[in-house]
């Protein structure tokens, strides 16, 4: 193992042209990340073409680039606008967005792009050493334990919104909102209402960009005057993104645990970055006991979500190159690079080119690197989007992005979609009603109805077979555990307040 | 005194969200096969949580601290009128790109926005439009090699 490491840092040394696809890799993961709509997926799929004529392991640098990134560029748009580059940047959200508004935009970028780093960093390196084991830890989860998974993920999710009811009333309308189309299990069309256009579904990116990025440029405009509420340009200096960086290492706790939760989940496929980085938010909340401002614009809750966020990538390496099981579409593109450059994935790809693994590892970690400089340094003059008048922000971000929802299918109807949703997410802020709790639910609703059907087949129609399952059954309590928290909270203080009154 | 109307809109959307919740279970029971066995369980939730979003927005409607004074009413018409506008400028860009598509829409959205919205002067909304324009143009037809649509009136 030692030897290929060696073989693959001695290759990556030997010539410059390596280190040009690396830096053009990272300059475009985070250009694709910064604009929302785009991210990962759509600049694997740019970039592929090029690949043709470039030796496998020059390949597999360019698209590392790419993908060590990416989530570390999503964060910039998602502290300073309050939209996710890339759709695991949403929890970001939630405490970058109002250290924006408190006019401290560069010390949350500076977290972000450093937790990035360091969940990339501890990311590869669980990669590096589950490898050899990783088909036994996939191999735990069957479709109950994947159902309960995914279960999991949408509870933790509800307790961090604050509101349990309306957090799960908007995962139900996200549910609903993933069956729309033609059924191929049953061979149903559901809920289309006749309309071709929606035979195959709703696809994620019109309703991301409407829910975040339309839904925010309504709320700016009725708001009106800049994004920003507190500060002027003359406060933001990139000594507050060295702040930030000082930050991340205060909370090395919070990093690895985000780490952690990253690694784990990103190894499961079809969960990905959106969930590993609430859970790891959701987790840093709970575990958080001093000062715990959580969603006002807490550091914390920016470098939780992006520690997990660039951790996944590493666990997400494990399926898809163990057992060329993809676990995110920017993955599974990926896969299509290996297999055009004639590297199939599996485990005859760890025995034969362990060294080829080791140049993807050693160019994502370089990658990582990159990326946090240059998020670190341009941060200085991105700041400064956050200090535009909206009047001008607004028709350009919607124009972008409605012809960004365009671009995915080249089909009118996702930019009307895209609109639609932009309606209904500034109703779910005005009402309330967490927006992510729906998109994660959107986004899980095809593993869990799989994994749901699968499960009720094997149990013969008998629910009570989910319990019967040990994973399973674990992952449920969790759930059930993640529910009562809040409840067991609001009794602790109920009874700490009543406290001095009762004897 | 008058019953706070921010509680009444919560109950009004809790109301529509239980008629929605009733109407997709009551089609989920429709489908063939077992294109509705997941739809069938999670719609009864749906049903449940909204019922119970009912409920409790009933109570905090017939709870006393639901009866304040409204002094504001003039800030509230105000918003109201200002998202019906966001709402008209975002139809008034689909039927834009519509009718003349993406490269002549987006201009002319953005002058009209900047112009007539913004009040800003005929100078900054020209260049906001043409450079809105140019990187759209750019990004994704020159790079990403997109065919952007056309519009109705220009389309072939």
């Amino acid at each position: 193992m030692f030897e290929s490491l060696l073989t693959a840092f001695s290759y990556l040394l030997s010539d410059g042209i390596n280190f040009f696809y690396l830096a053009l890799g990272v300059v475009v993961g985070v250009l694709f990340g910064i604009i929302p709509g785009l991210g990962g997926a759509t600049a694997i799929a740019l970039l592929l073409p090029l690949t043709f004529g470039m030796a496998p392991e020059q390949a597999i640098i360019l698209m590392g680039g790419v993908m060590g990134a990416v989530s570390a560029g999503g964060a910039v748009t998602a502290i300073l606008l309050n939209t996710p580059g890339t759709a695991p940047n949403a929890a970001t959200c939630f405490d970058g967005y109002p250290l924006t508004k408190q006019g401290k935009a560069g010390l949350a970028i500076g977290a972000a792009a450093s937790a990035s780093a360091m969940g990339g960093i501890f990311g590869l390196l669980i990669l590096v050493m589950v490898l050899p084991v990783a088909k036994t830890i996939v191999l735990w989860f069957g479709p109950p334990a994947f159902f309960m998974l995914a279960l999991l993920g949408l509870t933790s999710l509800t307790v961090s919104s604050g509101n349990m009811i309306r957090g799960l009333i908007a995962g139900c309308i996200g549910l609903f909102i993933g069956f729309v189309g033609y059924d191929e299990i049953g061979g149903t069309e559901r809920y289309t209402g006749g309309n071709d256009f929606l035979w195959d579904g709703l696809s994620i990116v019109p309703v991301l960009i409407g829910l975040f990025a339309i839904a925010e440029m309504l709320v700016l405009f009725v708001k009106g005057g800049t994004i920003t509420e507190a500060g002027s340009q003359a406060n933001i200096r990139f000594s507050d993104t060295l702040q930030g960086i000082k930050a991340t290492f205060k909370n090395i706790k919070i990093v690895l645990s985000g780490s952690v939760i990253g690694s784990l989940i990103g190894a499961v496929p079809g969960i990905g970055g959106v969930v590993a980085s609430f859970m790891s938010y959701s987790f840093a909340s709970q575990i958080t006991k001093d000062d715990n401002n959580f969603g006002k614009g807490d550091i914390r809750g920016v470098i939780a979500p992006e520690s997990a966020n660039n951790a996944k990538d590493g666990g997400g390496l494990i399926p898809t190159l163990a057992f060329g099981v993809p676990g995110t579409a920017e993955m599974a593109l990926f896969l299509g690079v290996l297999i055009l450059h004639g590297l199939n994935p599996g485990p005859m790809l760890l025995i034969e080119r362990e060294y080829t693994i080791f140049v993807l590892i050693l160019t994502m970690l370089g990658a990582t690197i990159l990326s946090t400089a240059f998020i670190c340094f341009a941060a200085y003059y991105l700041v400064r989007i956050a200090y535009i008048d909206s009047a001008i922000l607004i028709p350009s971000v919607i124009s972008v992005s409605l012809v960004g929802a365009y671009a995915v299918h080249n089909t009118l109807g996702d930019v009307f979609a895209a609109a639609f949703f932009g309606l209904l997410g500034y109703l779910m802020i005005r009402y309330d009603y967490p927006r992510i709790t729906l998109v994660i639910a959107l986004v899980l609703c095809s593993l869990m109805e799989r994994n749901y059907t699968q499960s009720m087949i094997m149990f013969e129609g008998n629910w009570t077979g989910f319990f019967s399952d040990n994973t399973a059954l674990v992952l449920f309590l969790c759930s059930i555990g993640a529910l009562c928290i809040p409840l067991i909270q609001a009794l602790n203080k109920k009874r700490k307040n009543s406290g001095g009154t009762i004897e | 005194m008058e019953q706070s109307s921010s509680n009444r809109t919560s109950l009004a959307v809790a109301i529509f969200l239980l008629i929605v919740s009733i109407s997709v279970l009551v089609t989920a029971y429709d489908f063939r096969g077992g294109s509705g066995i997941f739809p069938r369980f999670i719609g009864w939730i749906f049903v449940g949580l909204t019922l119970l979003e009912c409920l409790v927005q009933l109570k905090a409607n017939l709870s006393p601290s639901a009866l304040i004074a409204i002094n504001d009413n003039a800030l509230v018409k105000n918003k109201i009128i200002k998202e019906f506008q966001g709402i008209f400028w975002l139809i008034v860009f689909l039927i834009f790109v519509y009718l003349t598509g993406f490269l002549i829409g987006i201009p002319l959205y953005i002058f009209s926005f900047l112009r007539l919205s913004a009040k800003k002067h005929y100078k900054q909304c020209i260049i906001i439009s043409a450079t809105a324009t140019i990187l759209v143009y750019v990004l994704f037809i020159q790079l990403l090699q997109y065919r952007l649509y056309q519009g109705i009136l220009f389309g072939s």
